[in-house]
């Protein structure tokens, strides 16, 4: 005990320096995590709260529509984040042999939309599948193919979705990817060419190993940033058609602020922290084995 | 080095004095309102007013009347309203009075509000229409200050494009007149439905629908004779034959018929709109204020050409009347602990629903809920009078609300309906199953309820 | 033999810039979609087929945006609120971060975790408990309000700390022997070598602070409190059919974005270089 208090008191720079930054933290997100977690536990309305146990998570759990919402968040976050990284590698892999110049250019191009909100990328993409003035069928009608009602058809809307959440994401993991891809040696390309591999080789066994940590990084920051979506299902389509593209964010948004169960919101919103942790866990066991964090 | 401590240190400052600046207490009103653009008296007529122009207006005003008090308006959007509403009351921030899309009886119920009754003289009580006092009717007491009556009459009245009806040798007068029958309006929508550029393609419809548009869509399920719970409000009865023989009219109309624009399933009220602006459609929906939304899209330039369309009542089915959706709408009080500032709440309330302030809603083209000033509005402007006597006569004649009691949880439910709608004109499901597991998912949430 | 390669080599840099330039343009046409449509005359939106390239631009929706009063207000609220985060995050996270990654003291891997969970955490689960704990210290319609929570965000400790992890420890060795303070060493030392990361975190920072909507709509009541997302929202409201309008708010509040990208970009790209030396 004595040796812990010691080493504590050596330490106390340590704690000092962290102090600034956890104090906001633990009073800004620490307690209203607790706090919603105690809520999770209560029939908490406008008007009345009761401790129910866990009455909530039965409930929703029960809920075809929160059950649809959590399939749909799953299909939306596996098809988002997969073509994300496969996207972002293959930019990164081709800008690679370029001067750097031009892989500045394709950097920030491909970075641009990341600094638009999000709310204005949902506005934009909204006009963009518009079914009689949309420029996708537009480009479709010139094509000669018929228009598509993209975000009121239950089985265009979620595709949809995820399609535009691909165009215009991956820009950071390019970012992050290049720079850890000019962070390895050179040498090792060339070692690797004189060895007579070819392109496909130097991918797979020196690219794709060395990127890894940071793959992993993007992956885990990917999945958890697309699990939450949210302002794309608000503005767009509210969860619709037929509840084809219902997110968990967006059920808790609106068990929350538009029907006032707080306290139901926040077990959905546990259900949903469960799962992320429990998601990322995986990802670091699957992938992260040699990777120091 | 030092430079740069410097800007920290100053920047640590700045969050610390930020912090500690706690707003100081007096005693003011605060009150919410939703965007309504209304052009507060001597309002510079070649521009169009903001959504803060009328409460800050009318605030001022109030002021001035009383200069120990202070007013202050918040205008809060119509999507962030019931988020804002719920976050305020439960911390207990709520504003005094307000006028927003949404209320909840249940607020009455816990006592949250103050009741109208005390202060309603004798005068008001034969001005307001009894509709515009049982909008806010919670067991027993009224808790609605009236101010508008009908909305922009989504549901309620339809617009005819009268050159279209003319060009189609259709008597658009008589419609106006004397209605039209579901068959007369398949036939005349027919007449409606063109090739414009003669290209071979259809490009121009009767009338367009939207599954997110619930007011106008929602008509023809009651015109049908479908009612969306039965009396008691015990249970949703909105799957009855009547119900589905009314979305299936409107199903027929786009897949049999064929008058209207495809992607029902994915518009919204605006790409209704939208196309009656464009001249895509010969029939929009909505009352004079939908009229009015024409010449302010002029005036704003979305717009680069006027018309004036005219209200005609939705069809009826023949031996039946047509139906016309009615509501209305109003401030809300607050409970107020402090006498002296309750009476002051009140008189604010009083002085944002008298004549006067009441009459301003013309310039949005609302009816109000005072027969008396609803006689004075456009007085000089005949077309829009007879509009607005049309209005006003369906609104009196076959007025009913839609969506049940004020205690009636559809605000809860709407979101089945609008997948069931959905459903049905992307042809997953049959009207009959639509309307099916729509009552379902609304009978749980009414049981709930209890 | 040696053309051959070249060629190959010509060959393989133009397919990639073919597929570069799909991949780019994808992404960027919605962008160039909205400021070509803040150009355009307003009933030009409604038309089809639409205009790909505006024939009559016109200043006319921007001048119309001006004409807002509270533009000017929103505006400057949100160089404040993005401002102050930005400067006091990088101030309290390079501290935090230093901690974490150097410091030698109990508990700081515990504390890493604790920050790396928190990062999953839902931004819903913490929305309606912190509006209440707001509206307890009374910060509602405050600049409070809008900053302090943003401060308190996990997400820059992490990167401060996965930066400083990579910085020798050599140096704070060599410093403290040389016989600075815990402080001195860090404001002399460690600061000035994570210039890149602070840049990074800064504009990450800025950016999303800049962007950040739903938080803004609920905290902020009054007009001259608001945000500009949260102004651009209520607009929105006013006239959502008003596209062309609607698309001169975004290119207005997104230009300050793209200028801040521009100029820092430089220290951007090769602020995580820097880290990615270890």
């Amino acid at each position: 005990m004595t040796s812990l208090m010691q080493r504590m008191w050596k330490g106390k720079s340590g704690y000092f320096f962290l102090l600034p930054h956890f104090l906001l933290f633990f009073i800004f997100f620490v307690v209203p995590v607790g706090w919603g977690m105690y809520l999770s536990l209560f029939e908490y309305n406008v008007f009345s709260q009761t401790f129910i146990w866990f009455d909530n998570y039965k409930e929703i759990f029960s809920d075809q529509l929160f059950l649809k919402s959590l399939a749909n968040t799953f299909l939306y976050t596996f098809g988002v984040v997969p073509l994300w990284l496969g996207k972002a590698l293959l930019v990164t892999v081709l800008i690679y042999p370029f001067r750097k110049s031009v892989r500045t250019l394709f950097k920030a191009a491909f970075y641009l939309p990341h600094i638009s909100s999000s709310v204005i990328i949902a506005m934009i993409w909204l006009w963009v599948f518009n079914p009689n003035f949309g420029l996708l069928n537009y480009f479709l009608q010139t094509i000669g193919l018929d228009p598509i009602v993209w975000l009121g058809n239950k089985a265009t809307a979620m595709p949809a979705l995820i399609m535009m959440q691909v165009i215009m994401g991956g820009g950071s993991t390019i970012v992050l990817l290049s720079a850890a891809m000019s962070s390895i040696p050179e040498y090792y390309f060339e070692a690797a060419k004189l060895e007579g591999a070819n392109t496909w080789q130097v991918f797979t066994r020196i690219t794709v190993p060395l990127l890894k940590p940071t793959l992993l990084y993007a992956m885990v920051m990917g999945t958890i940033a697309n699990f939450q979506t949210f302002s794309n299902i608000y503005i767009m389509t509210q969860g619709g058609p037929e509840f084809s593209t219902s997110t968990v964010a967006y059920q808790v948004y609106e068990t929350a602020f538009q029907n006032y169960n707080l306290g139901l919101a926040s077990a959905m919103s546990m259900v949903m922290f469960v799962i992320l942790v429990g998601l990322a866990i995986i990802q670091f066991k699957w992938l992260g084995s040699s990777v120091e964090y | 080095m030092l430079k740069k401590l410097r800007i920290f240190l100053l920047c640590f400052i700045i969050v610390g004095l930020l912090s500690g600046a706690v707003l100081a207490e007096k005693v003011t009103i605060t009150w919410w309102i939703n965007p309504w653009r209304i052009a507060p008296p001597n309002f510079p007529a070649d521009q169009s007013p903001s959504s803060e122009d009328f409460p800050k207006w009318v605030s001022e005003e109030f002021m001035k009347l009383h200069p120990d008090v202070k007013v202050e308006y918040v205008v809060v959007g119509n999507q962030e309203y019931p988020q804002k509403m719920a976050a305020a009351i439960a911390t207990k921030t709520q504003p005094d009075l307000f006028k927003g899309p949404i209320w909840d009886s249940r607020w009455a119920k816990a006592g949250l509000l103050e009741p109208v009754n005390p202060y309603l003289t004798a005068e008001d009580k034969q001005d307001f229409y009894p509709g515009a006092l049982e909008e806010g009717l919670v067991d027993g007491k009224y808790y609605i200050w009236p101010w508008n009556f009908g909305t922009n009459g989504m549901g309620t009245s339809i617009l005819l494009y009268t050159p279209d009806f003319e060009k189609a040798g259709v008597d658009w007068k008589k419609i106006v007149n004397e209605g039209w029958t579901m068959e007369e309006f398949v036939e005349i929508a027919k007449k409606l439905t063109w090739d414009t550029n003669n290209d071979g393609k259809i490009d121009h419809y009767a009338i367009s629908f939207g599954a997110k548009d619930t007011h106008n869509l929602m008509n023809f399920l009651y015109a049908f004779g479908g009612e969306l719970a039965n009396t008691d409000e015990s249970e949703v009865t909105f799957n009855s034959p009547e119900a589905v023989a009314g979305l299936q009219y409107v199903l027929d109309l786009v897949n049999v018929h064929k008058v209207v624009p495809k992607g029902v399933e994915g518009m919204g009220v605006y790409d209704v709109i939208g196309n009656f602006h464009a001249h895509r459609t010969s029939m929009g929906f909505g009352g004079p204020y939908e009229i009015g939304r024409i010449s302010r899209y002029l005036e704003s330039g979305e717009l680069d050409e006027i018309f004036y369309p005219v209200i005609a009542p939705f069809p009826h089915v023949k031996g039946k009347d047509p139906v016309g959706y009615a509501t209305s709408g109003g401030f809300i009080v607050f409970k107020q602990r402090d006498d002296e500032k309750r009476e002051m709440v009140i008189e604010f309330a009083k002085f944002l629903t008298n004549k006067e302030n009441t009459a301003l809603l013309e310039s949005l083209s609302y009816l109000t809920a005072r027969r008396s000033v609803n006689e004075g509005l456009y007085k000089d402007d005949p077309y829009m009078n007879e509009q607005v006597e049309v209005y006003g006569d369906i609104m009196d004649k076959y007025g009913i609300p839609f969506f049940g009691s004020q205690e009636f949880p559809f605000s809860q439910m709407e979101k089945y309906f609008t997948a069931a709608l959905e459903a049905a004109f992307a042809g997953t499901k049959t009207p009959e199953k639509a309307l099916n597991d729509f009552v379902t998912e609304a009978n749980k949430i009414l049981s709930k309820q209890k | 033999m040696m053309t051959n390669r070249k060629l190959n080599t010509y060959v393989k840099k133009g397919l990639s810039l073919i597929i570069l330039s799909v991949l780019g343009l994808l992404a960027f046409i919605p962008l160039y979609w909205m400021v070509i449509t803040a150009f355009k005359e307003p009933t030009l939106t409604m038309k089809f087929p639409p205009e790909l390239f505006p024939k009559n631009p016109t200043w006319a929706n921007f001048a119309e945006l001006f004409r807002r009063k509270e533009l000017f207000q929103w505006t400057l609220n949100s160089i404040i609120v993005a401002g102050t985060v930005t400067l006091a995050q990088i101030f309290v996270c390079a501290l935090a971060g230093y901690a974490i990654a150097k410091k030698k003291f109990p508990g700081a891997r515990i504390f890493f975790w604790i920050y790396i969970g928190s990062m999953m955490i839902p931004k819903q689960v913490t929305l309606v408990p912190l509006y209440i704990l707001i509206s307890k210290f009374q910060m509602i319609n405050t600049y409070a309000g809008l900053i302090l929570p943003g401060i308190a965000a996990p997400f820059g400790v992490f990167l401060m700390r996965q930066f400083m992890v990579t910085l020798p420890d050599e140096v704070v060795e060599a410093a403290r022997i040389d016989g600075a303070s815990e402080f001195k060493t860090f404001t002399r030392i460690i600061l000035p070598m994570s210039k890149p990361a602070l840049a990074v975190l800064g504009i990450f920072t800025f950016v999303g602070e800049w962007n950040s909507f739903l938080w803004p709509l609920i905290v902020t009541n009054t007009s001259n409190m608001k945000t500009l997302q949260a102004g651009l929202a209520l607009l929105q409201e006013e006239v959502p059919m008003k596209f062309s309008y609607l698309m001169a708010g975004a290119t207005y509040s997104a230009i300050p974005m793209f200028i801040v990208f521009l100029v820092f970009q430089k220290y951007f790209l090769r602020g995580i270089t820097v880290g990615a030396v270890k």
